[in-house]
């Protein structure tokens, strides 16, 4: 009976020495006051305090120490804040942001080709400063004064979204919709980016799109890569027409929408007739480096990937053509068909894929021409 | 007296001359004409802070003939005048330079003169006019702060500095909020506290050669000292110092990943060299022309002049798009074409002796 009195009188004081150590990084929490951070951080770095200063957190009183605990956990995480930390007060932003494809977009490019191809020290300066959304929603509305206005500006959305591989800022800029906000800065006359992807604030920026959402591939899935079914395609296109309803009249935005689903259709089409001359070349053993040659795919292994998610290194120069094809101006010519940009749709997209495809053809016949003896 | 009568009117007439230029160069007599044969110079200089402090046409153009021969231009010595301080920063950064290191270079001796005019001269002036970044006749420093100021130069294929930071988070911030405290401009990291010395805290010269502006190499020290200076004075204004070390670092990575693409590139070059299917001794970076030579040469010059710069300059821009996507990506894909290219050279050249 002692024994069993001095084994339980053991156990609880272990549970509540584990207790007593759990707790005690939250005792030196009262040490803390904003006024400890401020005094330095003002002069260290006044840029971030006066910004903080100017924002509405300030005015309620949302302080330093709110959001980063204390300068040792601050320090350890350089800094950072994730969304869990936002989604303490702001709750419904967070629940709807997890449902959007920018709640993966960190998770998504990590096991893509593309990034495990870059080497990995400048991997930070590239994919990581875009898909880094996942864990920051001061990508945004940046800090410290994670302000709306600029959240909801286009210019705010279009720090990621532009360039080579996705144009979504130059295609808006050059559709009407962006060409009237432009003018006017008023967004009852014409929507932002935020008007139709993230309607009455919400933060599912996935609201709506029917048809995407990667873009480099035809097929439409959800969060979990799981192909979405016709009603729901259905389903996410009347809550967008909802949108377009405000101006445009429904059957009218209908028809605009289903027209460049048949755009979409033609791209995706033109991009087959470019993979066929590639395939025919690679049967006839004229590829170089050949699929033997060259490391293998990081995904994919030692085959021959046409369209995503194909690399832009180490392949043959036919197949660096093909990806030109598909990962620029195929999505050029269906994202803007969506966004209403005719140069974007026609000029950047539709005639360079002619013109890419008129380049691997006449690549093929040189590389047969030229290489008549490698001929399997 | 007679002698005396006979002097005075000598002397009056010695006087008269330079008394005549004097009348020439009263204001009023500029803005007669001026204010209706060239309204907008007129107004904006109404406007500026010159008018309001007794700066006029005659004080930087000096009289009527002077400035026609001169086709008006005033260099910085006359600006200087006045604003010594800006002018002796100006001479320490590399826009002091600009006139001459473009006069030495091949690519624009070998312009045709009308060509030379309509291209290089129109930025590179620089050197010779302060008006280039604050404009005639308003001088507005307000304007020249403006990204907007730079990017009339800093822009397009050679040099996108324009377009890197609008992509970046410094330019989508400063595009949406103009306000300095939330966001660097252009001149906020590269003219610091108004410093008109531009390579304020730059290391490199446009090839990426760690130079200064007369082309002599920084030490190790020299360049470390330098950019001290840019994130003490900068960066520490809104940025954490490890994190700023970490992003220049990165910055060093990304540089120094592209250079080695640049060299696995120019290495099948020379081995076609080696191989007598190109001539000896090509000229492949700095000094290599855009027109006149081999295919294979033209696809490395895009990959130096253009997608290196791109990778390298977009990562001390802090644009992902342009580091990656027009920079590195782009640098990958013209490795495989000039590799395919060297081997269909190789093989064409097989078949020639056959």
């Amino acid at each position: 009976m002692k024994k069993y009195i001095a084994l339980s009188f053991l156990i609880l004081l272990i549970t509540f020495l584990i207790a007593c150590s759990l707790f005690r990084p939250k005792i030196m929490v009262p040490d803390m006051d904003p006024g400890f951070c401020i005094n330095c951080h003002q002069q260290v770095t006044p840029g971030l305090f006066q910004s903080w200063v100017e924002s509405k957190h300030a005015k309620k009183g949302v302080h330093c120490m709110t959001c980063h605990i204390d300068h040792e956990f601050a320090s350890k995480q350089k800094s950072m804040v994730f969304p869990e930390k936002c989604g303490e007060c702001h709750k419904k932003e967070l629940a709807e942001f997890r449902a959007s494809r920018h709640s993966i977009g960190f998770e998504r490019m990590r096991i893509q080709g593309e990034y495990l191809g870059i080497p990995q020290e400048i991997r930070a300066a590239f994919c990581e400063r875009c898909h880094i959304i996942e864990k920051k929603c001061n990508s945004c509305h940046t800090s410290h004064k994670f302000s709306l206005k600029e959240a909801r500006d286009p210019d705010a959305c279009g720090s990621c979204h532009l360039g080579p591989d996705h144009p979504h800022k130059e295609m808006y800029e050059t559709s009407l919709h962006g060409v009237i906000y432009k003018v006017t800065q008023n967004p009852d006359r014409a929507p932002r980016c935020v008007t139709c992807h993230m309607p009455k604030g919400t933060h599912d920026s996935s609201f709506g799109i029917a048809r995407g959402p990667v873009g480099t591939s035809s097929v439409v899935v959800d969060l979990k890569e799981v192909p979405i079914s016709q009603e729901e395609q259905e389903r996410r296109r009347k809550e967008m027409l909802e949108v377009c309803a405000t101006c445009h009249s429904k059957r009218f935005a209908r028809e605009q929408l289903e027209n460049a689903d048949r755009v979409k259709e033609e791209g995706f089409k033109l991009l087959e007739k470019g993979k066929e001359v590639i395939q025919e070349i690679d049967k006839e053993g004229l590829l170089f480096p050949s699929l033997l040659e060259r490391l293998p795919h990081p995904t994919e292994g030692r085959k021959l990937v046409l369209a995503d998610p194909q690399l832009y290194l180490e392949t043959s120069h036919i197949e660096r053509l093909f990806f030109t094809m598909f990962k620029f101006h195929n999505i050029r010519v269906w994202k803007s068909g969506y966004h209403f940009s005719p140069v974007y749709t026609h000029w950047y997209g539709w005639s360079e894929m002619q013109q890419d495809l008129i380049d691997i053809k006449e690549e093929a016949n040189r590389l047969r021409e030229v290489f008549k003896e490698m001929k399997k | 007296m007679l002698r005396k009568m006979v002097l005075l009117p000598i002397l009056f007439f010695l006087l008269l001359p330079p008394c005549r230029v004097r009348a020439e160069e009263k204001i009023g007599d500029c803005l007669a004409c001026h204010q209706k044969e060239t309204r907008g110079i007129f107004q904006a200089w109404v406007n500026s802070k010159h008018a309001q402090k007794g700066v006029d046409c005659i004080t930087c153009h000096k009289n009527h003939q002077e400035a026609r021969f001169k086709k008006s231009t005033v260099e910085p010595e006359v600006c200087g005048k006045c604003h010594q301080g800006k002018y002796e920063q100006f001479q320490k950064g590399r826009h002091s330079v600009a006139w001459d290191r473009m006069k030495e270079h091949r690519q624009y001796q070998v312009l045709p003169y009308h060509l030379k005019k309509a291209f290089c001269e129109r930025c590179h002036g620089i050197q010779n006019r302060c008006n280039s970044c604050h404009t005639s006749h308003a001088f507005s420093p307000e304007e020249a702060r403006e990204p907007e100021a730079c990017k009339k130069c800093h822009a397009g294929l050679a040099g996108p500095h324009d377009e890197m930071y609008a992509s970046s988070l410094h330019g989508t911030i400063y595009a949406v909020d103009k306000n300095t405290v939330r966001a660097p401009t252009c001149a906020a990291c590269h003219m610091h506290k108004g410093t008109h010395n531009v390579s304020f805290g730059v290391v490199y010269d446009s090839w990426g050669n760690p130079v200064n502006k007369d082309g002599k190499p920084f030490s190790k020290e020299q360049q470390e000292e330098i950019r001290k200076e840019m994130i003490k004075g900068v960066c520490f204004q809104c940025h954490i110092k490890s994190l700023t070390l970490e992003r220049y670092e990165l910055a060093d990575h990304v540089k120094q990943k592209a250079r080695g693409l640049l060299d696995e590139a120019e290495k099948v070059i020379r081995e076609l060299e080696q191989d007598g299917i190109l001539p000896r001794d090509v000229t492949l970076g700095k000094d290599q022309l855009y027109q006149d030579t081999s295919r294979i040469e033209a696809l490395y010059y895009r990959m130096f002049r253009y997608h290196n710069v791109y990778t390298w300059k977009g990562a001390y821009h802090f644009s992902a798009d342009f580091a990656h996507w027009y920079g590195w990506a782009h640098l990958q894909m013209s490795l495989i074409e000039i590799k395919e290219e060297a081997r269909k050279l190789r093989e064409l050249n097989k078949l020639k002796k056959k």
